[in-house]
């Protein structure tokens, strides 16, 4: 409780400092006052495997991925589909606004999904052979939460990190530290982003996600309480043109999971490696 | 009265007569040798083409890079100079066609002419455009894959 005050305090703070910094609009940059938008287009063939014991990837279209993004920005109001971008989950697009936006950093407030949710009954259905370790425990709903990012440019760097709540819009009810560095190559007409994550899952995030109940508890899964978690993550990531509509994309992802991720009785993978190669169509 | 026919027809063969050799002129105007003249004289005069005649790039504002090939031919064997907007790339001696390979970095559209050597006056261009997949953006853009 007193964490959800101090998040709603800081937003109040957040919203004092937007209207100080519209005031002074003559001496501190604020944020552009154009207006821009683009629709894309996306398919890709992807790997992307989830850390849930004995969830294996089947069928084509566990490797496939359509999605429609949008990226929309009006005077420091900004829709961007930054994380997962070209996979297939739209409601991963964050909407934020720039409270601070100088040449070199920012400060930004936003909201997005930071962990997707998932329903056992409907893992279980896609899959061949059964999962007792997801059988009849309880759907887990997306990580939807509101943030604060600070981010640093440098030439082609860029490092953020965003401190985010997940009590006040999700039952995932808990909070995160996310940061990430990325280095953009320009190599003739390919951009090339090398990136490293950190992210830190408070023990309750986790819990949500990985826990179990003691009513979902049975014997091929124990009541578990499960602690804080640290995800750390390695992708290059290249993009290339094709034509003024269409551009090609590949990138790989690394990730591994804390110990604290394999001690749930629903996780059985701690490395997981995500590939995607696709195209892009931007109207 | 058969006279004032006859006098009727003797008119008009008359007037058939004096227009007909305008006729004939009117259709030699717009016969094929006509055209044909037409053609050889653009053909006559010098080309300049490139291939590709576009370079895209990822976002607006940013070099675009490509090798381009450009062809030029004229029906005078002349000294003649390849020009990338001011700057003069190349040039060739008693020649009457040639190819460039040039590799193109820019970020806006390049014109490329052909002028004789020691002449200010433009015998052919042709531009190179430069095209992107997204517009610039008053937001920074940041990638993240998964």
């Amino acid at each position: 409780m007193l964490f959800k005050k101090l998040i709603v305090l800081i937003f109040l703070l957040s919203a004092n400092l937007a209207l100080a910094n519209e005031k002074e609009s003559t001496t501190t940059q604020t944020p552009d006052s154009d207006f821009s938008w683009q629709f894309m287009i996306n398919m890709a063939a992807v790997y992307d495997p989830v850390f849930l014991k004995d969830v294996e990837l089947n069928g084509i279209d566990d490797f496939l991925a359509f999605s429609l993004s949008l990226d929309l920005y009006y005077k420091g109001f900004y829709i961007q589909s930054s994380q997962r971008r070209l996979g297939s989950q739209f409601y991963s697009s964050e909407i934020g606004y720039q409270l601070i936006n100088k040449d070199d950093w920012a400060i930004d407030i936003l909201t997005k999904s930071y962990i997707s949710g998932y329903s056992p009954k409907y893992l279980i259905e896609d899959q061949d052979k059964p999962i007792p370790t997801l059988d009849g425990l309880n759907d887990r709903d997306s990580g939807n939460g509101i943030a604060i990012r600070y981010s640093r440019f440098i030439d082609n760097d860029l490092f953020s990190v965003e401190f985010a709540s997940l009590g006040v819009l999700s039952r995932a009810d808990g909070w995160l530290i996310d940061s990430f560095y990325s280095h953009l190559i320009q190599y003739r007409n390919w951009d090339i982003y090398l990136g490293g994550g950190a992210t830190f899952y408070s023990s309750r995030v986790i819990d949500y996600y990985l826990g179990v109940d003691l009513e979902e508890a049975n014997e091929y899964r124990p009541e578990h309480q499960a602690d804080g978690a640290m995800r750390l993550q390695a992708e290059i990531f290249a993009q290339h043109p094709i034509s003024e509509n269409w551009s090609f994309s590949a990138g790989i992802t690394q990730n591994y999971y804390s110990n604290s991720v394999l001690d749930s009785p629903l996780a059985d993978k701690q490395y997981i490696t995500q590939i995607l190669i696709g195209v892009m169509y931007v109207f | 009265m058969y006279f004032k026919v006859s006098k009727v027809l003797t008119g008009l063969t008359l007037l058939l007569l004096y227009f007909i050799p305008y006729s004939v002129n009117a259709v030699q105007e717009k016969s094929p040798s006509s055209g044909l003249n037409s053609v050889l004289k653009l053909t006559l005069s010098p080309v300049l083409t490139a291939q590709p005649t576009s370079c895209i790039t990822l976002h607006q504002g940013r070099e675009c890079f490509t090798n381009i090939t450009i062809h030029w031919q004229s029906i005078d064997v002349d000294d003649y100079c390849l020009f990338q907007e001011k700057k003069k790339l190349r040039c060739w001696n008693n020649s009457r066609s040639n190819i460039a390979s040039i590799t193109f970095e820019s970020s806006e559209n390049i014109t490329f002419y052909l002028m004789k050597r020691d002449s200010d006056t433009v015998l052919a261009e042709t531009t190179i455009t430069v095209g992107w997949v997204h517009k610039a953006t008053p937001r920074k853009r940041r990638w993240r894959l998964f």
